[in-house]
C-alpha cells in the first residue's frame, strides 16, 4: 500500500500538468463535442520546451530543479484571424498567405532583366470577387515597390469592343491579345511594363504570374 | 415565399366555403394544409438560413471588435514612423484616397480607423502628411476624351480631374488592412496625383493575432519598443523600490481591573519597501516610527513587514488587497500610556517610570491602489501583555490575544 | 488554447463509459481552405506517378497502403496513377516509350507525387515491458513535392499532424484526417497542375504575344 502511495505522491504534480493538457487531457473540456472544431482555427507548430522558454519567457514554465517526470513539449498557436466559415474557401486560402505570394510574385518581376526591370510597371488582377483582386492588387504593388521596382497607380486601359472579345476567349489567348491591345492603343507606352496576376483555374488557390512588355506577353509562374 | 402561397391560396377557399359547395371547400383546405406542410421545410430552411446569416453577422462583429485595437495599433505604428522618417520634405497636403478593411468585415471599421488616423495626423504635424479634402477626388467624373468616354473616380483619371478644378499635384494616400491566417497587415501607398500616377511611398505592416495592444497615445507618439517599456513600467510601478510615509494609530483594550485602556498612540513612520517578485505578488518593508502627544505621550519603534498579494495578478486600475504579517519593537514614555509602562522601574529622581519597551506582531489586511495610496487594518498581539491585568485583549482566537488593533494610512513615493 | 474545464460528472462518466479514443489536430497545411471538390473529376487530363516513402513514421507496408489510397484518390478524379515502388528511379516519360516501340501519343499532363513521412514527436508508455506499448502522442510531418515530367518541382507542402489518445466516448479522427488529408493532397496537385499549364504555355510561345 505505501509503494502505491509513493508511486502517486511521486507521479501526481505530473498527473495534474497531464490533465491540463487542452487537448489530451482529461479536463479538456469538449468530450462530447469532438476536439477537432475547436482545434481547426489554429495554426500551430511543435517546438521544444528549451526553444520555447527562450521565445515565450514568463508564459512557458521552467522545469522543476530536480528534473522532471514528463518528457515535455510545447505547442505554439496561433488563432486565425477570421473564423473559419466567414469568407470563402478559396478567398480565405489566396488571402491568408498573401503576404509570402506577393513577395514571391514581386520578386519574379525584380528578378527580370534590367531593361525591363527599370520600366514603371502596371499591375492588373484578375480575380473573381473585386475585393478580394483590390487586395491581391494592393499587396503587389507595395511587394514591388518594397524590390525596388518603380510602380504606377495607373491602370491600363481598353476600348469596349477589345473588352467584350476578350471577355469571350479563354484566358489562355485572352492575356496575350489584350497585351498585344495596351501597346497598339498606347495605354502601355515604351517606358511601360504590365505585370499580370491571374486566377487560372476557379478551382486553384494559387495565382499565376505574367508580364506583357513591348505587345509580347509571357507568363512567369 | 411560403407566405406569399398561402395567402394567394387561402381567400380561394374561403370564397368556396361562402358558396355552400362543402367538397369544394374540403378539397381546397386540403390544398392548402398540403401546402402548408410543403412550405414547412421551405419556411424552417429559411428560418436556419436567416438565423446562420445572423451567426455569421455577430461573428464578424465579435471579430471586428477585436481587430480595432489591433487596426489603431498598426496607425500608431505608421505614423510613429512618419514622424522618425517623413515620407516629405515638408508639410504637404495629402487626400485619404481609398481605406478598405479585411475581406468580410463591415466599412464601419473603416470609418473609425480613418478617425483614428485623422485624430493622429493632427496631433503630429511632424509626420509632414496634412490631411486635406477634395469632393471632386472621390466623386465619379464622365470625361470624354480622344480615347472616348471614361467613366472613373476623379483619383483615377487625373487628367479629368485637372479640368475640374482637381487636387492638382496633390497626393493621395491608399490604405488597406489585410486579414492574413493570423496576421493583420496594414498597407500603405502614397501616389502622387499627376496623369502618370507614380507610387511615392509604400509600407507594409503586420501585427499577429493576440499581441497585446500598446494603447499608444496620439501625442507625442512613441515606439512600440517604447511604449513597451512604458507598459511594463506600469506594470512594474517604475522600479520594485518605494519609500512609504504611514499614519498609523494603535488602540489598545482595556483590562477588565484596571476599567480603562491607555491611549490611543498615532505613529508617523516612514522607511523601505520593495517588491519582492516583479508582479508585486510579495512586498516587504522596513520603517522607522515616532510619536508624540504633548504631556501623554512619546515614543519610538522600528516595525518590518512581510506581505502577500490576495489575487493572482494585480491591477493596473482598481486597488489590490495584500495579507499583511509584521512584528515591531516599540517604546513609549508618558502618563498616557501608563498602563504600557514596565513594572518596577524608576526614574532618576525616583519617581515611577511611565516607560514602556514591548515588542507586538500584527497579522492584517493591506488596500493597495496603484501602488501610490493604501490603508492597512491590523490586529496586535504583545507577548509581554498576555494575561496581563492592565491590558486586556479585543479578541483571542485559539488562545492568541490581540491586545491592539491598529490602522494606518500609506502614502508612498 | 484557454478553456474551462468540463463538470466533473462529465469527467467521471466519460473514465466509466469511454475508452481511449483518438483525438486529431491539424497543425500545419492541413486545415488550409481549399476550392477543390474531390467528387469531380478534376485531373481527365493527367497521368500520375504516386511514390510513397518509407520512414520512421511510416514502414514499408504503411507507405505502399497510403499510395494505394492516394492512387484511388486520384482514379476517382479521372487520372491515370502508376504506383512507383520506393527507392525506383523516376522513369522518363519518352525512354519509356521508345523502349516499348511505342510512337508518342498526344502530350498529357504527367506529375510525379512524392510523400514522405517524418516522425516529430512520439509519447509511448510500456504497458508491459518488452511486449506491450502504447503510443498516446505522435506528431508527424508529411512533405508533399509535385514535380512535371522534366523534374521540375511545380508545388511542394508540408502537413504537420497531430493524434493524441485520451479519454473519451467516440472518434472521428481517422475521417477527419482523411478528409484534409485527401483534400489537400487533391488541391496540391491540381495547383501544380495549373502551374504546369501555364509555364508550357509560357516556353510554347518564347518572345511571342
Amino acid at each position: 500500500m505505501e509503494f502505491w502511495i509513493y508511486v502517486l505522491l511521486f507521479s501526481l504534480p505530473s498527473l495534474v500538468e497531464y490533465a491540463r493538457d487542452p487537448v489530451a487531457g482529461p479536463l479538456a473540456p469538449d468530450l462530447m463535442a469532438g476536439a477537432g472544431e475547436a482545434l481547426r482555427g489554429l495554426d500551430c507548430e511543435a517546438i521544444s520546451h528549451v526553444t520555447a522558454r527562450e521565445r515565450y519567457p514568463g508564459r512557458v514554465t521552467a522545469p522543476p530543479p530536480r528534473g522532471d517526470l514528463l518528457d515535455r513539449q510545447a505547442v505554439v498557436c496561433r488563432a486565425r484571424l477570421m473564423p473559419p466559415g466567414v469568407r470563402r474557401a478559396r478567398d480565405e486560402a489566396i488571402l491568408g498567405d498573401l503576404r509570402r505570394s506577393s513577395e514571391e510574385m514581386a520578386g519574379l518581376v525584380a528578378g527580370l532583366a534590367d531593361p525591363l526591370r527599370e520600366r514603371t510597371w502596371l499591375v492588373e488582377v484578375y480575380y473573381p470577387d473585386p475585393q478580394v483582386a483590390a487586395k491581391v492588387q494592393f499587396a503587389t504593388k507595395n511587394a514591388l515597390l518594397e524590390q525596388g521596382v518603380r510602380v504606377t497607380d495607373r491602370a491600363p486601359t481598353l476600348a469596349a469592343g477589345d473588352v467584350e472579345v476578350l471577355g469571350r476567349i479563354d484566358p489562355q489567348r485572352a492575356w496575350p491579345l489584350a497585351c498585344t491591345r495596351y501597346v497598339a492603343t498606347d495605354s502601355l507606352g515604351a517606358g511601360d511594363a504590365l505585370m499580370g496576376v491571374a486566377l487560372r483555374d476557379r478551382r486553384a488557390t494559387i495565382l499565376n504570374v505574367g508580364y506583357c512588355a513591348d505587345g509580347d506577353w509571357r507568363w512567369l509562374r | 415565399m411560403s407566405h406569399r402561397s398561402m395567402s394567394y391560396v387561402m381567400p380561394d377557399a374561403i370564397n368556396g366555403a361562402i358558396g355552400g359547395a362543402m367538397s369544394y371547400v374540403i378539397r381546397h383546405v386540403a390544398a392548402v394544409a398540403c401546402l402548408m406542410l410543403l412550405a414547412l421545410p421551405v419556411a424552417r430552411a429559411q428560418t436556419a438560413e436567416q438565423a446562420q446569416r445572423a451567426e455569421l453577422e455577430e461573428l464578424r462583429r465579435v471579430v471586428a471588435g477585436e481587430v480595432q485595437l489591433a487596426a489603431y495599433d498598426l496607425v500608431d505604428e505608421l505614423v510613429y514612423r512618419w514622424n522618425q522618417s517623413p515620407p516629405f520634405g515638408e508639410p504637404t497636403p495629402v487626400i485619404i484616397a481609398d481605406l478598405t478593411v479585411p475581406v468580410g468585415m463591415g466599412t464601419g471599421l473603416a470609418a473609425l480607423v480613418e478617425n483614428h488616423l485623422a485624430k493622429l495626423l493632427i496631433d503630429n504635424p511632424q509626420s509632414n502628411v496634412q490631411l486635406s479634402a477634395c469632393p471632386s477626388c472621390t466623386a465619379m467624373l464622365v470625361h470624354s476624351g480622344r480615347e472616348g468616354t471614361v467613366v472613373s473616380r476623379g483619383l483615377d483619371n487625373p487628367k479629368a480631374l485637372d479640368k475640374v478644378g482637381g487636387p492638382g499635384g496633390r497626393h493621395g494616400l491608399y490604405l488597406d488592412l489585410a486579414a492574413e491566417g493570423a496576421w493583420l497587415v496594414l498597407r500603405a501607398r502614397i501616389t502622387k496625383l499627376t496623369p502618370d500616377l507614380p507610387i511615392v511611398y509604400s509600407q507594409t505592416i503586420a501585427s499577429p493575432v493576440g499581441a497585446p495592444s500598446l494603447l499608444r497615445s496620439s501625442q507625442g507618439l512613441k515606439s512600440a519598443a517604447e511604449a513597451r517599456d512604458e507598459y511594463l513600467d506600469a506594470l512594474e510601478d517604475r522600479g520594485p523600490y518605494t519609500i512609504p510615509v504611514k499614519f498609523a494609530v494603535r488602540t489598545y483594550a482595556a483590562a477588565d481591573e484596571f476599567g480603562f485602556p491607555p491611549a490611543p498612540v498615532i505613529w508617523l513612520q516612514t522607511g523601505f519597501e520593495a517588491a519582492l517578485t516583479q508582479a508585486r505578488r510579495w512586498k516587504a518593508d522596513i520603517v522607522l516610527g515616532y510619536a508624540w502627544l504633548p504631556d501623554a505621550y512619546q515614543g519610538f519603534m522600528i516595525q518590518s513587514r512581510m506581505a502577500r498579494l490576495l489575487g493572482q495578478t494585480r491591477s493596473l486600475t482598481g486597488p489590490d488587497v495584500y495579507l499583511v504579517l509584521g512584528a515591531a519593537l516599540m517604546t513609549v514614555d508618558g502618563v498616557a500610556v501608563a498602563q504600557l509602562a514596565d513594572l518596577g522601574q524608576s526614574n532618576n529622581d525616583g519617581t515611577v517610570s511611565t516607560r514602556g519597551t514591548f515588542a507586538g506582531l500584527h497579522l492584517g489586511l493591506e488596500m493597495r491602489v496603484a501602488n501610490r495610496v493604501g490603508a492597512t487594518v491590523f490586529l496586535e498581539n504583545m507577548p509581554a501583555f498576555n494575561d496581563s491585568d492592565r491590558i486586556g485583549d479585543f479578541v483571542d482566537p485559539f488562545g492568541i490575544e490581540f491586545h491592539s488593533f491598529g490602522a494606518e494610512v500609506s502614502f508612498c513615493f | 488554447m484557454v478553456r474551462g474545464s468540463p463538470p466533473l460528472a462529465l469527467i467521471l462518466t466519460s473514465a466509466i463509459l469511454g475508452g481511449c479514443v483518438d483525438v486529431y489536430q491539424p497543425m500545419t497545411g492541413l486545415h488550409r481552405p481549399i476550392a477543390i471538390d474531390i467528387g469531380y473529376t478534376n485531373f481527365a487530363d493527367l497521368d500520375l506517378r504516386v511514390r510513397c516513402r518509407a520512414s520512421a513514421a511510416m514502414d514499408a507496408s504503411q507507405a505502399g497502403e497510403l499510395c494505394r489510397r492516394v492512387a484511388r484518390l486520384f482514379e476517382n478524379q479521372g487520372a491515370r496513377v502508376e504506383v512507383l515502388r520506393d527507392g525506383a528511379p523516376p522513369i522518363d516519360d519518352a525512354e519509356e516509350a521508345a523502349a516499348e516501340g511505342e510512337t508518342p501519343k498526344a502530350p498529357r499532363a504527367a506529375l510525379s507525387i512524392e510523400i514522405a513521412g517524418r516522425e516529430i514527436r512520439r509519447d509511448t508508455t510500456t504497458i508491459i515491458p518488452w511486449a506491450w506499448e502504447h503510443t498516446s502522442d505522435y506528431t508527424i510531418a508529411q512533405d508533399i513535392s509535385i514535380r512535371d515530367e522534366s523534374g521540375f518541382l511545380l508545388a511542394a507542402d508540408t502537413f504537420v499532424f497531430r493524434f493524441v489518445s485520451r479519454i473519451g466516448f467516440f472518434s472521428d479522427a481517422e475521417e477527419q484526417f482523411s478528409a484534409d488529408f485527401y483534400g489537400q493532397l487533391s488541391q496540391l496537385a491540381l495547383n501544380a497542375k495549373v502551374r504546369r499549364r501555364v509555364l508550357a504555355e509560357g516556353q510554347a510561345r518564347p518572345g511571342s504575344g
